[in-house]
């Protein structure tokens, strides 16, 4: 996989693939929902560290302002420096279109500028990871993660065995870039949906419906989404935690479900916006 | 060596330029994706920008013959400009900054086009007067020895691209304008039709939406068919009454700051009437190459020789702004 793309303009690949007391700590960024979050672990049983900083109410989410340092503070967690990184996960999206662009681009600029190896994977596969990953409350079993994705819309993303890191990942799932690499520049959202737990969009009011076509059962839900339509879910037979932690990204969780997945060239580490661009030119908006 | 970086329209830019002012690379990436539309789609001009930067980057790296380990300085364009663009750059910038442990500028945008003539080979230093007009700006600053940039006047409501561009548009030409309506000015009679200048309103700040609205009743009056038959004639008459408008204010601004240097900027400075009509003012007149007027990073890089980096508390946390800082941060 890693030999699919074109090597990276700062490509490494002993150095990327995080072995040795050079590269040992693996970074972790998501600004795909309202918080901005960031996770670090070091060399190997290093316990890892893991911040998140949420917008108060009313405000807007801080991710420019706060991603960078947030990384800057986990990072010196592991007791390592900028030059000690050598794996940098990615959550992808979706989530609000600039959240994800801020994300994408600082974690690739990382990478440019540490040598460090790019590995993305869309946000929902952190929060299922959490629940339903190894250790989770709900290990093994069917996770639904459900995200607000505005417009009176939901993002669904559905993993039928749990979390998707423990497992070792979905062959060909959508964080499966480098088999991609031959097709079309933009990412397609229903080639993405077909290989693997990808998300997709489902109207609010549609909810019930959408569980009910789901393939298998969920027996946990996750995300703001969740947590908003806890009533519909629960109501269909689908826990939702009580404990608002469950429902938010957490870096370490991003980290263990990119476990096992390879390093991708930079290019093919892009954002997961699910939905088209609304195609509007500034001209005519003024 | 300074990197800079500028992402805030549709173009994504990354250059390498020595602390002397020479520029030892200038990548433009062009989007290619909005002409269909008419104009910049802010959120697809994002996105490409997200695909592109820290790829443009290592171009702009590559091209120079340098590495990481050579840049002493990052610059990075701040504002103002789409926001979700400007993120992009501003990002990418911020990280290499922290992740090397290396200063950042915060530069404006329309700054950069004031400055871009500093530049080797051009090296046109201040003191001078700076007319900068593209699709998203047109004014008149002057620049004095220190680099500090005061306004003089500028557009009311359209800037000189957009006119031309809604120009061209009536005359039924295709998005971006500019060159299309040059072409077709060329074979017109600039004095065929006479369209306003506001030459008569004192003062210099400038107007270009009576000027549209004025071809608009040209060619309304005209009927299709006469008006098909003498679009090159209103092309040319057109064009003239936005290089004449723009022409009488830098007169005017010359003689107001009795300095006789002028430096022109901005993606409209590629116009070669316009280019022709300000040569022949009486002062010393700079027009940079084009790749230097149109959007750039090596600009970008020009400001930030005369600026000091951030703070280094500051760099994570920096953010971006869409409109309205300029004159703040020119003031400072
Ligand atoms: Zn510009």
């Amino acid at each position: 996989m890693t030999d699919a793309g074109p090597a990276g303009p700062a490509g490494d690949a002993g150095r990327a693939a995080g072995v040795g007391p050079v590269g040992a700590v693996t970074l972790a960024l998501d600004t795909a929902t309202p918080a901005t979050v960031a996770g670090a672990t070091g060399p190997g049983g290093t316990p890892g560290v893991s911040r998140i900083e949420l917008p108060g109410p009313g405000e807007r989410p801080g991710h420019t302002r706060l991603l960078l340092g947030l990384a800057e503070e986990v990072l010196a967690g592991t007791g390592g420096t900028w030059d000690d990184v050598g794996r940098i996960v990615l959550g992808l999206g979706p989530g609000t279109f600039t959240g994800i662009r801020v994300g994408v681009a600082t974690g690739r600029a990382l990478a440019l500028s540490t040598g460090a190896g790019l590995v993305g994977v869309p946000t929902p596969w952190a929060l299922a990871e959490a629940v339903g990953g190894a250790g989770g409350t709900h290990e093994g079993r069917p996770v639904l993660v459900v995200q607000d994705a505005r417009r009176r819309e939901l993002f669904l993303t559905l993993f039928p065995d749990g979390g998707p890191g423990g497992a070792g990942g979905v062959p060909g799932g959508p964080a499966d870039h480098g088999a991609r690499a031959d097709a079309d520049a933009q990412p397609d959202p229903i080639a993405e949906r077909a290989s693997g737990p990808a998300p997709f969009t489902a109207a609010q009011d549609d909810l019930a419906a959408a569980l009910a076509a789901l393939s298998v059962a969920p027996a946990v839900a996750v995300g703001d989404g969740a947590l908003a339509f806890a009533d519909v879910l629960r109501e269909a037979g689908v826990e939702v935690p009580e404990d608002p932690a469950a429902h938010r990204v957490d870096g370490l969780a991003l980290i263990r479900a990119a476990a096992g997945r390879p390093v991708v060239a930079p290019d093919l580490v892009r954002p997961v916006y699910v939905r088209d661009a609304d195609a509007v030119p500034t001209a005519d908006r003024r | 060596m300074i990197l800079a970086i500028e992402t805030s329209c549709d173009d994504t830019c990354a250059a390498v330029v020595t602390d002397d002012g020479e520029i030892r690379s200038n990548v433009i990436s062009s989007q290619g994706i909005h002409d269909a539309y008419g104009g910049v789609v802010p959120e697809l001009a994002a996105r490409a920008h997200a695909e592109r930067c820290d790829l443009v980057v290592a171009d702009a790296l590559r091209t120079a013959g340098i590495t990481l380990d050579d840049v002493t300085r990052v610059a990075v364009t701040r504002g103002p400009g789409l926001v979700g663009a400007l993120l992009v750059g501003l990002q990418t910038a911020k990280a290499i900054a922290v992740g090397r442990g290396l200063p950042l500028i915060a530069v404006d945008h329309l700054e950069g086009h004031l400055l871009a003539c500093t530049l080797q080979p051009v090296s046109f230093e201040p003191p001078f007067v700076a007319l900068v007009a593209s699709g998203g700006h047109t004014f008149l600053s002057r620049v004095d020895d220190a680099g500090t940039i005061e306004e003089l006047g500028g557009t009311l409501d359209d800037a000189a691209g957009e006119a031309i561009d809604k120009g061209a548009r009536l005359l039924g030409l295709p998005y971006p304008g500019g060159p299309a309506l040059e072409r077709l000015a060329a074979d017109g009679d600039p004095t065929a039709f006479a369209f306003p200048t506001g030459a008569k309103v004192q003062g210099l700040d400038c107007s270009f939406s009576g000027l549209k609205t004025s071809l608009l009743y040209k060619v309304r009056d005209l009927g299709d068919e006469e008006a098909s038959a003498r679009r090159a004639d209103l092309a040319a008459s057109y064009q003239r009454a936005v290089v004449e408008t723009l022409a009488v204010r830098v007169e005017r601004a010359l003689r107001a700051t009795g300095l006789r240097r002028l430096a022109v900027g901005g993606g409209v400075a590629a116009n070669g009437p316009l280019r022709e009509r300000l040569r022949a003012l009486d002062a010393e007149v700079a027009i940079p190459d084009r790749s230097l007027c149109t959007d750039n990073a090596a600009m970008i890089a020009a400001v930030a020789r005369h600026r000091p980096a951030l703070a280094e508390a500051d760099v994570a946390g920096l953010e971006a702004y869409a409109t309205g800082q300029r004159r703040t941060a020119a003031a400072r």
